[in-house]
Formats: C-alpha cells, structure tokens, sequence
C-alpha cells in the first residue's frame, strides 16, 4: 500500500507540470493586460510600460514560465498582480473556505441522495421512483445560480429565516486558525459563531449540492436495482431474511463503489472553486478568488488556485482508490493486473 | 464490516441533520449589528488602503472615512472649499507658489501631529524618489500622484503652520486634485515604520481608523473620538464585500446591510419605492459617448460627426436603454461638473438634418463603419456596451448609416481602441477624478492624450486648455471653459450620449449622508443611524 501511494503521487508530477503550462500559456493568450486592468481606463502608454516592466511581463514568456515553476516546486508561487499579497498567503486564507463548502455539499449530497436513490430502486417504477427521478431531472437541470437566487428570496428575504449572504454575521467575531468557521467556532467554544455561521452555510450548501445529489441518487438507483437482481439476493430473500437486512446489509453495501467515485469526483471538483455560488452568497473561496483574478490577468494568482486545485483533485482520487480498497476487501491496489 | 458501517451512517444522518437545520434555522435572522455600526456594501474588495497607490473605487470608498485631504470638497459638489487640514490657501499671481496654512491640534490616529512639517514629510514621500518609503516602490501599482504633482519641483515648511509647494508651471486644478480621496495626508510615522506595507496599515486623520481587514471579506473601521471636527455619530463601519449586485439589493431589503455604495440600474428600480430604502439619484461625474476617429475618412469631414450626432435619439436612448438613469448630453461636462455650459443646445435627435449634413459631405446614400463595444456595465456606462452599441446601430440606420458591431473584452477593447492607428468608432466614457475641468476636456481632448481614441487635434483647443491651467481666478478659468465647451461641441468628435444618474441606496435609518459627485464617501463624520 505505502509503494502504491508513493507511486500514484509521482504520476501526479507530469500531470502538475502539464496543467500548469496549459493554464500558463493560456492566459497569456487571453487579450490585454493585467497593466490595462490596474490603470483601466486612465492608462497612458508610460505608466502601461512602466507597470509591465515592474512586473516583469515584458520579459519573454518562456523565461516567465521558468521562473514561476521554478519557484512553486518549493511552494513559492510569487505575489500576486492584484492584491500585492504573497499568492500562498491568498490561497490560504480562500482555501479553508472552499474545503468547508464541499465537505458540507458532499455531507448534504451523500445523506440525501443515497437514501433517495435506495428507496426509488427498492420501490422500482412505483410513485416513489418516479418522483425521484423527476427530482433528479429537476436537480441536475436547475442552474446554480438560479437556486441560489430563489433561496436567498423566499428563505433568505421573505421568510426571514436564514442570512443571504457571507459566512458570518458583522455582529460576531471569530478568531480565526483553521480558516474553516465551523471548526473554528468548535476550537474557540464560540456557540454564537457556530451556531450564526452553521445558518449561513445551510442556503449556500442546498444550492451547491443539488447536482451532486441530483448524481449521487441516480447511480445509487442505478447499482441498487442491478445488485437486487443478483442471486445472492434472491437467496437472502429465500433464507426469510426481512427486506431492511437485504436492502442495506447485503445490498447497498455493493452498490456503494461508484457513489465513492461520484463523491470523490464532485468534491476535487467543489474544491477547484464553486465559483457561482461563492460569488452569489459572497463567500471569499477560491471560486470567488479565481473569478476575480482572471478577470484582472493576475497570472501568478491563477497559477496558484490552479496548481493547488490539481494537487487536490489528485489527493482526492487517490483516496477515493484506497476507499475502495477498505470498502471492498476483493480490490488489491498494489496487485498487478494478470493478463 | 466498513461497509456495513458506511451504509448504516448515510441512512440515519439525514434525521440527525434535518433536526440540526430546524434548529438552527429557528434563531433570530441575522439583521444589521444594532447600534452605531454602519454596514456598506462593497461590489469588491479593496486592493491596498494607502490612497497615493490605489486606485480602484472600493479602496476609495473605505480610505474616504479614514483620512483627510488639505482641502476637502464642498458636500454634494465638486467645488473645493478649505474645510481640511489646510484652513486656507495662499496661492501666488503667477499660480507657482501654493502656501497651506495647517491648522492647529490636529493629531493622526497613531498620534502623530499633523502640523506642517508632517504635511511636507508627506509630499516627500509622494515626490523624492530617493526617500526610503517612496510610495511608489511597490511594483506594478497606479497613482494619480504624477497627475497632481507633475509640475511641483520644491516643497518646504514656512515657519511652524505653513507647507509650501512650488511648482514650475501653473495648474489651476492643483487644489481639485488635494480634495480627491487620492490625495488623503498619511502619517509619516507609519509610513517609516511599515514602509512598503502600509497599503496595509493605513492611519490618517480622518474619522475612523482601521480595526480589521478579512481579505475578501470585510473591512471594519472604528471611530476616531478624538477627530478635530469632534467625534464621529456613529462607533463603526463595517464595509462588506458582496460581488452580486442582487444580493446587495435583498441585503438591503432585508434590513442586514444600511448602503450599497455601487447599485446597477436594475436594481435601483426595484429598490425604488420600497418601504425602509431610500434611493438618492442626482447627474454624476461622468459623460457617456461614441468617439469617432477625427483623421480618418469620413469622420474627417465635421459634418459627417455632426451628422452622426443628430442622427442618434438621445431622449429615446436614456428612456429605454437606461430607464430613465441618464440624461442626454448637451455639453462635454457633466451637470456636477462645475463650469458645465447649461447653455449648450448640444444636438437634439434630428435625422433630415443628419442625412442633409451626410450629403452635403457627399454622402448621400450613407456610409459604412464599424463601432467597437465592450460587453459589460460600466460605471458612465449602466446599460452596458450592447445595449449601447445596438441602440446607436439602429438609429444610425435610418439615416443610412451601416454599423458593425465589433464586441472585444474591456482588457482587448481598451489595448484596441487606445493603439495609435485605431480608425474605427468606439464607446467611449469617462467617470471625472477630481472634479476639474480639465479632468474632462484635457483628458479627453487634448491632441496628445493617449485616452482621446478619437484623435482629435485642434491647436485653438490646446490652448484654450492651457490658458484654463494657468489662469489663477475661478472666475477667468469659468469663462475659458465655456469657450472651450462650445470649440469641442461645434467639433464634435464624439457622439455625445449621455450623463450617468449617479445613485446611491440606503436604509431609510442612515441619516446625513451626502453624496459627492466622486461617489465617495466623505463626511461620515456626520452620518448617524436610527
């Protein structure tokens, strides 16, 4: 298992190299320039000059490239255009944040969707079945930003039961050490901020998880159904065990493997940045951070969100294979593969 | 076993949760903090709090509360008055020597006095690139510094309450520029001891100071008690940053935030009329147009510009297109904009006289152009470039004038529409810096200024700017600028659109807060909150 590991997070370098320069290059294929954007529309073609040779964009674009790989090996991914901040000092403070996002997204979309898909497989082509899967069609279809809107109005402003947007009220303070409010709230024994920032994540959460729930309850109906009709099963059923036994001990338990690929996918990629929805309920992410700074050509910044959204997203699929492997005693990850 | 285990977890999560939500969703909503604690809505965050090396609004928006200019606009004008640091100005004949008598007792937060020599010690750090805390030694940022001080060649204390600047020609809108938010005096002390970083760490005179800064988040400003003009009415401002211009609006509504400092169109119209939100509207500083390419045939010929400008309804564009937020333009300064020639007819929608002047020109049967637009909102420009571009395009058609719309991102645009061979139409806008004339006319006009996409070039208009620069009395510079307004409308090298309504939405509980022509927010000393 530790050379498995070993070995899947080597394979990880081309990819980190490969993305890099795709993303690299292809920012600066973009039209105009982080100068235009810092002077907008006062520039003068002195000031233009003189703000791309401070920030070295008037040197070659492979030099350029050079000398950001060369120091984000070692983690450093230089400062950023836009904030003057070290890139990793803004990515710290936006990363917890979008972490805090998917976990609960993923929590949401796990406990709803898999008992929904559960119930629509046992209850097949019944009322039940069809209505979830109208509910699926109606998750997956809705664009994010629209279900946000609609929450923030009717629960957010209407109803008046939960703050539309941000993640703390101005009323609370919070000391900050994880970055993530909740659990910042548990270290710090801060019950109002829990309680205040829990309510603040609940609209952002809902809208956020309904594609994945939307996901999750299909393919769990979909391996339900297909394991239901295996004949140890129907020998389960034979033997008089009762229907829960069957349902959940004998059944879900295989049918879980692709939630666990499906789970693994939507959360590596919440964590590159649930960009609409930060943006609409104000959450200073990574989503929100990366809009923001392609928007102004801050080619370090983006190179950082991106380099530290792989390496997530390459984290997350490794430990989704080595779930498998707990989950399912028959996968051998470090077993070759016989012809 | 673990499966079992996973299994048994994500079927009874679901009742545990629900309970949790209902639970937590029963607590009070989360409302304004009660109290003196203002809350503002920012669209973004502020980039840097040190106001000689920033530049985008919602920087300005926060460093208007936390320093003072030498001279301070008068409220709701553009008009300068001695109401800051400075309590007068002694200005010479030849417009060279600005002599600022500093008034006593006023103190920074960190305690340092704001006497002269501090004052000097600021422009030292403005203006000698030797001085170890220039504010212009971090990389890659903007200022209107080299605007205001490109003359300035000696700066000196005059015994112990007189800073002297002296520069080598005259600039009538030198104390314009001291009253911008841009020109707010820093504490020399804090410029020593954090020297690169104090963009981070601003302290300035002003009534309030910096309690915190979450990036992307909040700022948090508390009041100064001991401010000279007497202690803020309210405790704090809590400036938070929500991008979505709608949530801004149900924020409002809703009672959590008291100010949007930045409201789209939209959403003013929704906010309007309702019950708690009180929508402040007035002419901005900004002036919206089409600029046409003075050099290149046919927009040489005057008469086709002037053609062009008849043949654009303006009333129509402002009703329609903007809802009613612009008013037509009838000079090339705003209404807020003081020396605004209220005269002016400008050129009200007239399409037998256009397709007359296109004739006359020799064309006839019209003529082809492309117009270069941006896709979104800008601040002159709330309709955003579409709806612009497409509104002219069809006007322009009746009289037979074929548009093509070319759209480019506003980087792309501007790195386009600013090349020296451009020779195409283009949007063209301008939110005014610091309530001068020559913010306007100069920058726009002025044969050798990068932002006139129009390449217009009249030496009678060159000098008619330079003789508004030197003339010393408010009176001459008045009477230069009406002159020049009438040169630039005769000319017509734009198709001048419209003004901006400049609006601002609060809740009815913020009290005595006044908005400037620079939308920024001075004088919160005075604003006060049910």
């Amino acid at each position: 298992m530790p050379q498995y590991i070993v070995r899947r997070l080597f394979h990880a370098i081309p990819v980190l190299i490969g993305v890099s320069m795709v993303v690299f290059f292809g920012m600066h294929v973009i039209p105009g320039n982080v100068a235009q954007m810092i002077m907008g529309d006062k520039a003068t073609p002195e000031a233009l000059a003189r703000i791309t040779r401070e920030l070295g964009l008037d040197q070659p674009i492979y030099k350029q490239y050079w000398n950001f790989i060369s120091r984000a090996v070692v983690g450093d991914f230089g400062v950023s255009l836009r904030t003057q901040n070290p890139v990793w000092r803004d990515l710290w403070l936006a990363f917890p944040v979008t972490v805090q996002l998917a976990i609960t997204t993923m929590l949401t979309a796990l406990v709803v969707g898999i008992p929904i898909g559960v119930w629509a497989a046992v209850k097949q082509n019944k009322w039940f079945d069809n209505l979830a899967m109208v509910g699926v069609l109606i998750g997956i279809s809705m664009p994010v930003f629209w279900t946000g809107l609609v929450l923030m109005i009717y629960l957010g402003l209407h109803l008046d039961l939960l703050p539309i947007s941000g993640l703390l009220s101005d009323s609370i303070t919070l000391h900050r050490i994880t970055g993530l409010t909740v659990v910042d709230s548990l270290l710090t024994g801060n019950r109002e901020a829990l309680v205040d920032t829990l309510r603040h994540l609940v609209m952002p959460t809902i809208t956020l998880a309904t594609i994945p729930t939307a996901i999750i309850a299909r393919i769990t109906r979909m391996e339900m159904i297909d394991v239901l009709k295996q004949d140890y099963i129907r020998t389960a059923w034979a033997k008089g065990l009762r229907r829960p036994y069957i349902t959940y001990y004998h059944a879900l338990k295989n049918a879980l493997i692709p939630v666990i690929t499906v789970t693994g996918l939507s959360f590596g990629t919440t964590l590159g940045g649930a960009i609409l929805t930060e943006t609409v309920f104000g959450i200073p992410g990574m989503g929100r951070l990366a809009v923001d700074s392609i928007l102004f050509r801050d080619y370090p910044e983006v190179q950082g969100l991106v380099m530290v959204a792989s390496v997530a997203f390459v984290l997350v699929n490794l430990i989704v294979d080595l779930l498998y492997a707990w989950v399912d005693p028959r996968i051998r990850l470090d077993q070759e593969v016989e012809a | 076993m673990a499966l079992k285990r996973l299994a048994s977890f994500f079927m009874t999560l679901p009742v545990v949760t629900a309970l949790a939500l209902a639970l937590s969703a029963s607590a009070a909503s989360a409302k304004a903090p009660a109290g003196k604690t203002l809350v503002i809505a920012l669209s973004s965050d502020s980039t840097g709090l040190d106001p000689e090396s920033v530049e985008n609004n919602d920087s300005g928006y926060v460093m208007a509360a936390i320093y003072d200019g030498l001279v301070a606009y008068k409220p709701g004008s553009t008009d300068v008055e001695y109401t800051g640091i400075a309590s007068k100005c002694d200005i010479s004949k030849d417009g060279l020597t600005y002599t600022f008598t500093i008034r006593p007792g006023i103190k920074f937060t960190d305690g340092t006095p704001c006497d002269a020599q501090a004052v000097v010690k600021w422009w030292d750090r403005l203006l000698n690139k030797d001085n170890p805390v220039y504010y212009a030694k971090r990389p890659g940022i903007d200022s209107f510094v080299p605007d205001t001080f490109h003359n300035v060649d000696k700066w000196y204390t005059e015994g112990k309450d007189k800073a002297v600047i002296h520069m080598t020609k005259p600039d009538g809108s030198f104390l314009n520029s001291l009253a911008m938010v841009w020109m707010g005096v820093t504490s020399p002390t804090a410029a020593d001891k954090y020297g690169m970083e104090f963009y981070k760490h601003p302290v300035g005179t002003g009534p309030f100071q910096l309690v915190e800064w979450v990036p992307n988040d909040h700022v948090t400003l508390e009041a100064n008690k001991g401010y000279w003009k007497g202690a803020p009415k309210l405790d704090r401002i809590v400036y938070r940053v929500i991008p979505e211009s709608s949530v801004r609006a149900l924020e409002l509504m809703k009672g959590s935030i008291d100010v949007i400092a930045d409201i789209t169109p939209t959403d003013a119209l929704t906010l309007e009329g309702k019950p708690g939100v009180t929508l402040v509207k007035q002419p901005g500083l900004m002036i919206l147009g089409v600029s046409m390419p003075c050099k290149t045939k046919p927009f040489d010929d005057v008469r086709v510009r002037q053609a062009l400008n008849y043949g654009v309804d303006k009333e129509s564009l402002c009703k329609y297109v903007f809802k009613g937020l612009a008013t037509p333009m009838n000079a090339p300064m705003p209404p807020s904009q003081w020396g605004w020639d209220k005269d002016l007819a400008g050129y009200p929608y007239n399409p037998e006289k256009a397709k007359k002047l296109l004739a006359d020109a020799g064309y006839p049967n019209g003529l082809n152009a492309t117009l270069y637009i941006y896709p979104a909102q800008r601040s002159y420009n709330s309709a955003g470039g579409p709806a612009v571009g497409q509104a002219v395009q069809n006007d322009l058609k009746q009289i037979g004038v074929t548009i093509t719309l070319q759209q480019l991102e506003f980087g792309a645009f501007l790195a386009k529409t600013r090349s020296k061979d451009f020779g195409d139409l283009c949007l063209a806008g301008w939110s005014g810096d610091n309530g001068d004339p020559d913010n306007f006319l100069g920058a726009l006009w002025r044969s050798d200024t990068l932002i006139n996409t129009a390449h217009y070039s009249s030496m009678p208009f060159d000098d008619l700017l330079m003789k508004g620069l030197a003339a010393t009395t408010h009176k001459d510079r008045l009477a230069i600028y009406k002159k020049a307004q009438k040169v630039l409308t005769d000319d017509a090298p734009w198709i001048y659109l419209n003004y901006a309504t400049q609006m601002r939405a609060s809740s009815s509980k913020v009290h005595g807060m006044v908005l400037n022509p620079t939308a920024m927010f001075f004088g919160m000393d005075k604003v006060s909150k049910d």
